[in-house]
């Protein structure tokens, strides 16, 4: 759900399935679009064209959402770092996508004006953030996924080799 | 728990011992400490307050002039001259409110 492409083919997807919730392919694909704050209903706004007006005030966005996110990186804020970021890519990606981004967003950047700079626990949308956080957490898999297979595994001869020693290290320790 | 209250927790700029600014004459170039910009600092802050969390969609000469000043804003806060927690929150209310009004 995070490249552009992937929102158009599931804008598409909607407008050629049942929508009538019935259908649960149509089902999962309105819950995923509800989730980011765009709703079958509303989908027609996303094809609005973006002047160049728009894309100054879009500029401007991008901009404000940057120093915030430094705001946030430097007071170490990893979950408003990961919706700040998330917010941005759509504001950068293209400027009609500002449009899903603003309504997934809103109630993260309200929570965001409270808590900032309370020590406070915060009162995040933590379904949002996990949404937001598993491709990371995939990413990041993926990498230690690699290290096993590429690294560890190559090592294991290390295995009979401690193996080998200890056997020898309790044959000497019985005689 | 970091203490963000503390003035000297967040990344900031500051002149260390024998930094050859230090020697300069001019009061600009030798304050040693991140509220060096603090009248850019407060034209930035009354920009955003005059905006009143508005960004009219026609008024161009305005968005511009806001992009510059965000420009300026970004350097500011990415070189460490707001390196303080009621700096930080001085600017981001405003920034939030104009983000998403």
């Amino acid at each position: 759900m995070n490249t552009r492409k992937e929102l158009v083919d599931r804008v598409e997807s909607v407008s050629a399935l049942d929508t009538s919730r019935d259908d649960p392919v149509a089902l999962d694909i309105l819950d995923s679009l509800d989730a980011i704050g765009f709703s079958a209903n509303a989908h027609e706004k996303r094809w609005k064209a973006v002047t160049p007006q728009r894309y100054l005030v879009l500029r401007s966005k991008e901009c404000m959402l940057k120093v915030l996110l430094y705001f946030c990186q430097v007071r170490l804020d990893y979950q408003m770092s990961c919706c700040l970021a998330s917010y941005k890519k759509l504001v950068s990606s293209a400027g009609e996508d500002a449009i899903f981004a603003r309504g997934m967003m809103k109630k993260n950047l309200e929570n965001f004006s409270l808590t900032f700079g309370k020590d406070e626990e915060k009162d995040y949308d933590m379904v949002q953030v996990e949404q937001l956080a598993a491709p990371m957490l995939t990413n990041f898999l993926g990498i230690f996924q690699g290290v096993v297979v590429n690294v560890v595994q190559p090592l294991g001869f290390l295995k009979h080799f401690f193996k080998f020693v200890s056997s020898w290290a309790v044959a000497i320790f019985l005689i | 728990m970091v203490d963000l209250q503390c003035s000297a927790t967040l990344p900031q700029f500051r002149l260390g011992k024998g930094h050859p600014l230090l020697q300069r004459a001019q009061p600009f170039f030798n304050l040693p400490d991140s509220n060096k910009m603090h009248l850019v600092e407060d034209f930035i802050l009354d920009h955003f307050m005059r905006l009143g969390s508005v960004q009219i969609l026609e008024d161009e000469a305005m968005n511009n002039c806001t992009e510059h000043v965000l420009s300026m804003l970004q350097h500011l806060a990415t070189l460490g001259f707001y390196g303080t927690l009621v700096e930080n929150q001085d600017v981001v209310g405003p920034l939030i409110a104009t983000l998403d009004p």
